[in-house]
């Protein structure tokens, strides 16, 4: 993989990572080919330094909840959008009550890879 | 994995509250979870035994979700929730192989079983009943273990019966056995709840034990002035949540847990009537010693020798003794494969529940010594099921006349079938089968050859000319089925029904949801094939798992397991029951030895606690003096070498490697270095380095992290391409026989 092909899925990844992005749609984009490398933090941890700094100081970070979770693999089941229903899958009695409030998913107060949890009254 | 310090964790935790969820509950839906069907079950993986539920559609699984009430509160690491692809793997064995020359072929079950009971029956009449031995697994379901146990010791008549347990917690039993009398942890997870200090040594919970950790974290995030002590060479992902970590060099924590002694009596934080009322003391395997002998036993460490020989700070061992000790506190020590795969890994064990003991921190809620177990079903089924070579079901021994008498009478076979002496453990009877005395050997559901320290010898003895090998495993090739000569395809997980007991006591029923693929069967079936065969038939009479399962009850009976009242369908609509639990209508144990909690303690009894275990009703704290590993690191391997997990993968890797997500995901095994070390050998990461023990010699990549100790390369089990165990070291405790995958010297070189 080349510095830039890494950069561009950095990108890739940032513009996902925006609220509104994710909010659009979860249509995967293919990531590149990582045959050889050791996990995601090999790259991501330089390519990508501000989403893999907020992830892996988050709760998800200090659990281990990984990248593949809710990005999948790098195959054709990547996906550089989660969509916020993912969410549910976890953390079901939050998401339901997303559904009471005036916004449009878990992202528009969680921001991505950090994630930061507080009570949902 | 990087590092994170504690202001950093603090301040990410900060917004935290009751309900922070950490963890992974399950994966967004491939399919609308309402067109599903759910059948409850429990993780294929780790001990830590987290419930779940299993979604089917079309004869397929193809979802699981976590199982809200069960201890796990829905929650599953990331191995959990992948479990579905491993069912429908491109490399699930589906019919019988046999060998033909340097080739498995494809059978009928009918030719393989033939052939099969034709080599045992041969090896039997011929050679005795010890030419021929069974080794199982911590993941095979109880009633299989069962009757594997059953047939081999009372149809048989050989006590060569032993399983991977042997590996990963046969010290932890020798400590529970040797301090209190009974074997397994008298806590449970909801102590994590309750505790205030937490102390973990020996153990990387957050990669091994995930959704542990996770409520380990919640704790942290939840409780008032929550203190948590991580000991551990390495800075693992464990460590990020520490108040106080502690490294030092490998083989000095038994000189460390005696300086936390040294520093509870030296500062008056023991319980002196908590002592007189319920301790013994002793040496050697006698409890004739005082509280005196034990004080100056101690006198010897103190903090600044311990410091001096383990190159942890006094400072810190001070602290770290002062955190467990605090009066008004609770305390739980948890505990793995750091302490246990050791050659002194029973004196380890007995040294941490001597700090629990002395200082009365025991049988409260959150004061407890709890180790963690690394199988879903070595407590459950090997351990308290009684499938190792020196012990008979529910806490009976091979040795001990009076077990063997009863277990003949419940078993219905005649007085004097059980041979007295214990056969071989684990290592011995691969030596067996190396030296030629084991003729025909059968391994269920593991993968040896993979996973036995120094690998390449135990390799070798599977293909000694003569030895005939039958190995029954859900996926081909593994390491150990390329080497077998009769490979017979077995159910997994989803497939079967039985019961998983977890690390806690805990005890699961996993219901079937799919039929096995292809011709695979589940190993009860097969097993019960085997003893129709060998002439055995009336001991293994049942036609299902539930009907062994009444029978595995009765023998527990009576016992310190008792679980009478855990029938199959108080098991099915329970999400895990705690033993001890003898009648119906008992809610199950969180707490043993406690009174109002454990049946086993009488109502009358004197005092909160009573250790019915032992005779003198007193728990014994051992003196057990510092000893360094067997193989220390000298001039020509100068270098220590560690092997563990990652929390991408799951033993030899069979079944996670099998997940798309996984396989890019520390897929490889690579040599994990300290960046002065990567330096001195003149290599960076990725670049290739040869690590050789005086066993075997593999190369990996390097990779410098963190978190390493310098002067200590750590690999990971996972990879069957690149086998750590090439290296360990196949030296083993003296007391419970489990070697010491954890501690030997290697050279690095630049290959």
């Amino acid at each position: 993989m080349t510095r830039s092909t890494v950069a561009l899925c950095a990108a890739l990844l940032l513009v996902a990572a925006a609220p509104r992005a994710a909010a659009a749609g979860a249509r995967a984009r293919a990531h590149v080919d990582t045959a050889g490398e050791q996990d995601c933090a090999s790259c991501h941890r330089t390519e990508t330094p501000a989403a893999f700094a907020a992830w892996e100081g988050s709760p998800h970070g200090v659990a281990l909840v990984k990248c593949v979770v809710c990005h999948g693999s790098t195959g054709k089941d990547f996906r550089a959008r989660p969509a916020a229903k993912g969410c549910a899958s976890c953390h079901a009695a939050q998401a339901a009550s997303v559904e009471k409030r005036p916004v449009s998913d878990c992202f528009a107060c969680h921001a991505p890879h950090s994630l930061s949890a507080h009570p949902h009254r | 994995m990087g590092s994170m310090n504690r202001r950093e964790f603090l301040k990410a935790s900060a917004a935290a509250s009751a309900l922070v969820a950490l963890g992974s509950r399950a994966q967004a839906a491939p399919a609308d979870p309402k067109d599903l069907t759910w059948t409850k079950s429990v993780c294929r993986y780790c001990g830590t035994g987290c419930g779940l539920y299993v979604g089917t559609k079309d004869g397929r699984v193809v979802q699981v979700k976590g199982d809200t009430e069960n201890h796990n509160a829905g929650f599953l690491c990331l191995k959990g929730f992948l479990l579905p692809q491993v069912m429908a793997a491109p490399d699930r064995l589906l019919h019988p192989l046999i060998r033909k020359g340097d080739k498995l072929v494809q059978a009928s079950w009918e030719e393989a079983m033939s052939l099969v009971a034709a080599r045992f029956k041969e090896a039997i009449g011929t050679h005795g009943p010890d030419a021929v031995g069974f080794y199982g697994s911590g993941q095979g379901l109880t009633e299989e273990t069962y009757a594997a146990n059953k047939l081999f010791k009372a149809g048989i008549r050989t006590n060569n019966v032993d399983g991977n347990p042997r590996l990963c917690m046969a010290s932890a039993v020798a400590g529970y056995v040797s301090t209190y009398g009974k074997d397994e942890p008298m806590g449970c997870y909801e102590d994590v709840d309750h505790a205030d200090t937490m102390f973990l040594i020996g153990s990387n919970a957050a990669e091994a034990h995930p959704v542990i950790f996770r409520r380990i974290v919640k704790r942290k995030q939840t409780g008032k002035d929550v203190k948590i002590v991580v000991m551990d060479p390495r800075r693992t992902a464990t460590s990020r949540i520490a108040d106080l970590y502690i490294s030092f060099t490998p083989g000095t924590d038994l000189a460390i847990l005696n300086g936390l002694a040294h520093v509870l009596f030296a500062e008056n934080l023991v319980d002196e009537a908590f002592i007189a009322k319920h301790l013994a003391f002793g040496e050697g395997t006698e409890a004739n010693k005082t509280l005196a002998d034990y004080r100056a036993f101690l006198a010897d460490y103190t903090p600044e020798k311990v410091a001096a020989l383990s190159g942890a700070k006094a400072e810190d061992i001070v602290t770290a003794a002062r955190w467990f000790g605090a009066k008004g506190r609770t305390t739980m020590s948890m505990w793995c494969m750091g302490l246990n795969q050791r050659t002194k890994g029973v004196w380890a064990n007995n040294l941490v529940h001597n700090l629990h003991l002395v200082t009365g921190k025991i049988g409260l809620p959150g004061s407890t010594p709890f180790s963690l177990t690394g199988q879903p079903n070595a407590c459950g089924g090997v351990r308290d099921g009684g499938a190792l070579s020196h012990t008979l079901p529910y806490g009976r021994l091979v040795a001990n006349e009076k077990h063997r008498a009863e277990m003949e009478k419940l078993w219905g076979v005649p007085a004097g079938t059980l041979a007295p002496k214990p056969g071989l453990a684990t290592l011995d009877m691969f030596r067996a089968l190396e030296d030629g005395k084991l003729k025909a050997m059968w391994i269920m559901c593991t993968n040896p050859a993979q996973s036995l320290p120094n690998a390449d010898r135990y390799r070798k003895a599977l293909r000694r000319e003569g030895a005939f090998v039958v190995v029954t495993e859900a996926f081909h090739p593994t390491r150990t089925s390329e080497l077998a000569d009769v490979v017979l395809p077995a159910a997994l997980w989803a497939e079967k029904e039985g019961v998983y007991g977890c690390g806690e006591r805990r005890y699961q029923l996993l219901e079937k949801s799919v039929k096995p693929a292809g011709e695979a069967r589940p190993d009860f079936e097969i097993l019960c094939d085997l003893a129709r065969r060998l002439g055995h038939g009336a001991l293994l009479p049942w036609k299902t798992p539930a009907e062994a399962w009444d029978e595995v009850r009765a023998v527990a009976r009576g016992t310190a397991y008792d679980f009478h009242g855990m029938t199959r369908e108080r098991l099915r609509t329970s999400h895990g029951l705690l033993w001890p639990l003898p009648a119906e209508g008992h809610p199950g144990t969180n707490r043993r030895y406690v009174k109002g909690e454990d049946p086993l303690v009488p109502a009358d009894a004197p005092d909160r606690i009573l250790f019915y275990g032992r005779p003198d009703k007193r728990a014994v704290v051992w003196a057990r003096p510092q000893k360094p590993a067997e193989e220390v690191v000298d001039a020509e391997y100068p270098l220590w070498y560690t092997t563990g997990r990652v929390i991408e993968h799951w033993h030899t890797g069979t079944m996670t490697r099998n997940c798309k997500e996984l396989r890019q995901a520390n897929y490889e095994s690579v040599a994990e270095l300290h960046a002065d070390d990567a330096a001195a050998a003149g290599v960076k990461s990725g670049d290739p380095v040869r690590v050789t023990s005086r066993r075997g010699s593999v190369v990996f990549k390097a990779r410098v992290v963190d978190g390493a100790r310098r002067g200590l390369v750590f690999v990971h089990m996972h990879d069957p391409d690149r086998m750590c165990n090439r290296l360990t070291n196949d030296a083993v405790d003296p007391v419970s026989r489990q070697p010491e995958f954890k501690i030997c010297a290697v050279k690095l070189v630049k290959a």
